[in-house]
């Protein structure tokens, strides 16, 4: 069964859902699109869930979210695996922490209630499981209270987050816009200034749109060359070739190059999937996940490529419509 | 008559009233003729809390102009047939409009016509009417106080009209049929409803004397009517709630009322017959109050599909009807709306049972993922529950078909459901005889018992092939031979030595048969098998020996009492003769070539048979050869290899000579068995420090390790000594650990103790144990619970040291003995023998698995994805890596190689990439096996 590949998401998340009436009522889901799920939750839109459609509940607000993952499937094996900490498997039994000690009827042993503490929790574990463990997640926190049982959470853990993974996690209140709007506004404020938290997440491929517009014309005009790592020619349309990911280098690779190259040989034994690196071309920071958006999206989201790269030719013709309206105004 | 006066008591106030009014007869028209004027003389005024009715006749929906010709032609039907009726459904034709416009146009030009219908040209003013008069019937209906004033006046019609009604409904094709019903209940109902009363009163004033109505007092009454100059009735107010009334008054009335008779067929001409008719349906109807309550709650439905027939009418009208369609329609959808909770399988199954808690209602709202779970292991989840046995039986007969079950089941149950206490449902449990089965067993198979023996064969015939497998695998660590059901006769026929040939029963020379390895680095075997067999001693000289030690073995003695055969004196002989060569080996050689030599020297009859009787293995059969070949064949050879034995003799194997026979194997020799009991402490210790053993404090500690050193001396036979090389360490190591363990627990003192002192040399040997050892130790304490599988488990600890140093020969015989003994829990004496290694190491895999299980319990539960994989799976999975990471890059953009894939993040399908791996992958990076989804799994 081969399933329809599609690009890597520009944006997947879990997230923790809590009600503002009561915070100890937790819900966990996952979304590629964060406002708009959020709206879900809280009846402005049709499609919220079960449990979140209590009327005493609502409004909900999102507190934190893991993004960065590559596909539906990882971000709803990742949430389940927080739904679920007791029964995850991924979680080795010494390590975990929520352990069902009732059984249900159906046999199946019962939920633990959880708490913003045991999400906390069981997020730090489940980003240092071994499944887990080379994605390229990231941490975001909207809420300085649930920032700090993050804290604590991490204190008070055994194994440092991630440790010597060179991963990326945001575990501060997600990048900058958030961080500082939490720090100068309080909670209290109004949640909705224009990009703020889950608003601010990029939601579609536009950060990387200049990326993605160098891969389209390297690869449009066949101007891969050869191999970066092992300096094969490169036939133009038989391979599956990763593009370095900095302004203006155009280190093209075999894929399988890249990796080698990126993952330093003493972990070549563990891991498959390298983390980050550096360009050999360019010799300049470049993380896997970001190639292999820009891969992906080329390969199999021309689609989405074209959409993304359509709207720059709109307002040109517009700015082309001006210049000529400003030609023919000016005499 | 009484109708009649009450319904002018009715008409008294029928103002405010909506009581039924009755026709009356000529007599009282007088009353009501007063009353209607009266009425007429005060204009009654439109009042909001009033309930004024809507005419009968009035229009539900818009005025048509067919609607007024028709009312004309009605009219002008009216003036020339008697029949009231005819005007009366005219009247009701069409919503009631001619009713209205009947009405209406009177008192527009009551004086100009008596009775006279206006033209059409008069319409415009009769649909100002009309309009006012509908209009009237909505709430803000105030408008037209006058035209419905006349209208109420008609109250004592009213009775008449609803008959007339009745037969207009029939026409009245289009007239709503609410509004139909509403009339004809109206006029049953004796006149609740001012509505009524307008309506009929309209119609009798419409139909003036015109009207021949059946009834003679209507007749009568329609003259009176006509003058009446009667408003416009008020319009009817159909969104207020409902009347109790309608329903079953129309359909009472139904009969009487001739059908198909409308204001534009010719009515038949109205019977007396119907005249009674109707009379006594007006009986009914005002006497009929509490029965029409009745009548009303059964006539739901039929009123329910005149309401539906009737909604074109409805939607025609803008809220009027609609409102009270939908008020007498909400209140049944949300009876049906109430909340159907999901039945599931455990529902219906505990429903009996359940105490209504909110939490269980809550897990029945749970998603239908949880639903899914709970079908399917309710089924399982139901065992448990002790209270319905036949829920658990149900259960147990398989999931496949729990539904239609559980459901005779429940039907079953719910009549009674007796709740037992929980020792009374225990027993009941016990009490009953379960069948365990798969589905399809279960459902082909009606017969219990022969189910049972269906299973009990096909385990048999599984068993029987799990033996053959250990047979060929000589190493197999499945087999739980020993364990098994002793009686198994046939082992002798598939016995096989150690090169895996099958043994033959008469050919195998235990001496020189090439198949039987000797362990040619043991020098005394070499010794043995070169030196000429110095056999011929006699009796006396075994004798001495025994009396030579120290050891006074009472029962000793009666060796010699055995009947001499030369093969018996030989090995005595040969014993002696090389008790000098015998070196301070391990007790367990002694044993071993004791035991060897047991058979020769005890009683042949009766070692034989104990030989035999010990197991179905060929070692048995081994030893019959032995014995066999010793008497017929080739004595020589059979003393070489008596010798052979013997030159591992210790000195301390003179005792356990002597002692051979004590009955060590209880059930067939009770002689060779030295009778450690009559032994004197001294002497006990002595034999016990002869072992090899520490010294036991405890007599019958002593006692039972003596016996089971001995038992397990005489089992294991000489010609295996060699053979039993590889399991011998483990024999040692077994009868070790079971020493200790096994004391307390075997059921069979003596073997244990037998089997305790040969393994306690055997664990003195070791010098390294397992690591597993202590682990096992304590293991074997706690896991089985039967002394067998101690046994077994304690013969299964060695199977980790496979190989075995030479020096470990001796530990065969001890190993022999304990898997013999694991066998004597069977209540044979010495049933495995073990030359046969995979037989020998037949008990230990049992005893490596189930050991290890406690101790690594934590280990072997942490199935997650992150435990610690087995040397096996991490090579395997070393093997994965590589064929992912080897196999060639795609050329293809669309379709990457697996690597590729992984690297592309892209989510992995477990069962494609199994599939890959093991076709062809795995083989390319050299690995035979292959690989499972739940490994790539793990080493994903």
């Amino acid at each position: 069964m081969t399933v329809l590949a599609r690009p890597i998401p520009p944006l997947y998340t879990v997230y923790v859902l809590r009600s503002t009436v009561n915070h100890a009522c937790l819900y966990i889901g996952s979304t590629p699109n964060p406002p708009r799920r959020l709206k879900q939750h809280n009846g402005e839109a049709k499609g919220g869930a079960v449990r979140t459609s209590r009327s005493k509940l609502r409004p909900w607000e999102m507190v934190a979210l893991v993004s960065g993952f590559t596909s539906a499937v990882a971000a709803l094996k990742f949430e389940w695996a927080l739904t679920n900490p007791h029964l995850s498997m991924h979680i080795p039994s010494q390590e975990r922490i929520s352990i069902s000690t009732q059984r249900k009827r159906n046999g199946m042993p019962k939920r633990p209630r959880s708490s913003m503490t045991s999400i906390m929790s069981n997020i730090h574990l489940l980003l240092g499981v071994p499944s887990f463990s080379r994605w390229p997640l990231r941490l975001h926190f909207f809420n300085a209270d649930v920032h700090k049982v993050w804290e604590k959470t991490k204190a008070a853990a055994k194994e440092p987050l991630r440790p010597n993974l060179p991963v990326i996690t945001d575990f501060g209140p997600s990048t900058t816009t958030s961080a500082r709007t939490l720090e100068s506004e309080d909670e209290g404020d109004a949640p909705k200034s224009p990009s703020w938290g889950i608003n601010a997440l990029p939601v579609d491929y536009v950060p990387i749109k200049d990326y993605v517009a160098k891969g389209r014309e390297v690869f449009g005009f066949e101007r891969e060359g050869h191999c970066v790592v092992c300096r094969e020619h490169m036939p133009p349309g038989e391979g599956v070739y990763a593009l370095c990911a900095n302004d203006g280098c155009e280190g093209v690779g075999h894929l399988s190059c890249w990796s080698r190259h990126l993952i330093p040989p003493r972990e070549r034994q563990d891991s498959l999937l390298p983390v980050d690196g550096t360009c050999p071309k360019c010799s300049g920071k470049i993380q896997w996940v970001d190639m292999m958006k820009e891969l992906t999206l080329r390969t199999r989201g021309s689609k989405e490529v074209d959409r993304l790269l359509k709207k720059k030719r709109v307002p040109k013709a517009k700015a082309k419509t001006k210049a000529t309206a400003e030609a023919t105004a000016t005499p | 008559m009484g109708s009649e006066s009450h319904a002018v008591s009715c008409a008294d106030n029928f103002t405010h009233d909506n009581s039924v009014i009755a026709v009356s007869s000529s007599p009282e028209l007088p009353a009501i003729d007063d009353i209607v004027s009266r009425a007429v003389n005060q204009p009654v005024r439109w009042e909001p809390g009033r309930n004024t009715s809507i005419p009968q006749t009035a229009s539900k929906t818009f005025l048509t102009a067919s609607d007024l010709w028709r009312a004309n032609q009605a009219e002008l039907q009216n003036e020339h047939s008697p029949n009231i009726c005819d005007s009366a459904t005219q009247g009701l034709e069409h919503g009631r409009k001619c009713a209205v416009l009947s009405t209406t146009i009177e008192p527009v030009a009551p004086v100009a016509t008596s009775g006279e219908i206006p033209s059409v040209g008069a319409s415009p003013e009769v649909i100002v009417q009309q309009i006012t008069t509908k209009r009237a019937r909505k709430p803000r209906v105030k408008k037209t106080d006058t035209t419905i004033a006349p209208v109420e006046k008609e109250a004592p019609v009213k009775h008449q009209r609803a008959r007339k009604t009745k037969a207009q409904d029939a026409k009245d094709g289009q007239t709503t049929l609410p509004k139909g019903k509403v009339t004809k209940v109206v006029a049953v109902k004796a006149k609740p409803s001012m509505k009524r009363a307008e309506t009929v009163s309209k119609h009798f004033v419409r139909s003036g004397s015109a009207v021949t109505h059946p009834d003679a007092a209507v007749e009568a009454l329609d003259p009176i009517v006509d003058p009446i100059d009667l408003e416009p009735a008020l319009a009817r107010r159909i969104d207020w709630t409902p009347t109790k009334d309608t329903v079953p008054l129309i359909l009472s009335l139904d009969s009487p009322v001739p059908k198909g008779s409308g204001p534009l067929e010719s009515t038949e001409p109205i019977s007396s017959l119907q005249s009674t008719r109707d009379l006594f349906a007006n009986l009914h109807d005002i006497y009929g109050c509490a029965g029409h309550a009745e009548k009303r709650r059964t006539s739901p439905a039929p009123a329910e599909a005149v309401d539906i027939l009737g909604k074109r009418k409805l939607v025609e009208m803008v809220t009027t009807s609609g409102s009270s369609f939908s008020v007498a329609n909400a209140p049944k959808p949300k009876a049906k709306a109430a909340k159907k909770k999901p039945r599931t399988i455990t529902g219906l199954a505990t429903a009996a049972y359940r105490v209504q808690d909110p939490s269980s209602e809550d897990q029945e709202k749970d998603d239908s993922l949880l639903h899914y779970f709970d079908m399917e292991q309710d089924t399982n989840a139901e065992v448990k529950t002790a209270t319905t046995t036949t829920t658990t039986s149900k259960t147990t007969k398989g999931g496949a078909k729990p539904k239609p079950k559980k459901a005779t089941k429940k039907r079953a149950e719910v009549p009674k459901p007796v709740l037992l206490s929980p020792a009374t449902a225990l027993r009941q449990v016990s009490r009953q005889d379960f069948v365990f089965g798969t589905s399809s067993q279960l459902a082909t198979e009606e017969d219990a018992g022969l189910l049972r023996d269906i299973q009990q064969a096909m385990k048999a015939s599984n068993q029987q092939d799990d033996d053959e497998l250990d047979k060929l695998f000589a190493s197999s660590p499945v087999n739980n031979a020993l364990a098994r059901n002793p009686s198994r006769k046939l082992w002798a026929a598939g016995a096989r030595d150690a090169d895996g040939d099958l043994l033959q029963v008469e050919v195998i020379d235990l001496v020189d048969d090439p198949a039987i390895p000797k362990d040619l680095t043991n020098p005394d075997v070499i010794l043995t098998l070169v030196e000429p067999q110095n056999v011929q001693q006699p009796l006396s000289e075994w004798q001495k020996v025994v009396a030579s030690e120290a050891v006074a073995q009472p029962d000793a003695i009666s060796l010699p009492s055995s009947p001499t055969s030369e093969p018996r004196v030989e090995p005595q002989l040969h014993f002696r003769s090389r008790q000098k060569e015998i070196s301070a080996s391990s007790v367990t050689a002694t044993v071993n070539s004791i035991s060897a030599v047991t058979p020769r020297m005890a009683a042949s009859s009766v070692l034989l048979t104990d030989l035999s009787d010990w197991d179905d293995e060929p070692p048995a059969s081994n030893q019959e050869q032995f014995l066999t070949s010793q008497a017929g064949k080739s004595p020589k050879k059979s003393m070489n290899r008596a010798t052979c034995e013997k030159t591992t003799h210790s000195t301390p194997d003179s005792p356990i000579a002597r002692s051979l026979p004590a009955e060590a194997r209880p059930p067939a020799v009770s002689k060779p068995m030295p009778k450690f009991e009559a032994c004197s402490d001294v002497q006990l210790a002595e034999e016990v420090r002869k072992y090899g053993f520490k010294p036991i404090k405890r007599r019958a500690a002593a006692i039972a390790l003596l016996t089971e050193c001995w038992l397990s001396k005489n089992r294991a036979l000489g010609t295996t000594a060699a053979l039993s090389t590889s399991s011998k360490p483990s024999g040692k190591a077994t009868t070790a650990t079971i020493a200790p363990k096994a004391r307390g627990r075997l059921k069979k003192d003596n073997v244990s103790a037998i089997e305790g002192s040969v393994s306690s040399p055997a664990r003195a040997e070791p010098a390294k144990k397992p690591r597993g050892r202590p682990k096992k130790d304590t293991s074997t304490a706690v896991t089985t619970k039967t002394a067998s599988k101690k046994v077994a488990r304690a013969t299964a600890e060695p199977v980790p040291r496979p190989s075995t140093p030479k020096g470990r020969k001796k530990s065969l015989p001890a190993r022999d003995v304990v898997e013999i003994a694991d066998s004597e829990d069977e209540a044979m004496a010495g049933f495995l023998s073990s030359p046969s290694p995979s037989l020998s190491l037949s008990p230990e895999p049992i005893n490596e698995f189930s050991s290890p299980s406690p101790a690594d319990v934590s280990m072997t539960e942490d199935d997650s994805l992150t435990a610690t994989p087995t040397d096996d799976q991490a090579a395997l999975f070393k093997r994965i890596t590589d064929a992912v990471t080897s196999a060639p890059r795609s050329k293809d953009p669309a379709n990457p190689s697996w690597h590729e894939k992984m690297l592309m993040y892209d989510p992995v399908v477990l069962e494609d990439l199994t599939a890959w791996l093991n076709g062809g992958q795995l083989d390319r990076v050299g690995w035979d096996g292959e690989a499972s989804t739940a490994d790539v799994k793990k080493c994903l």
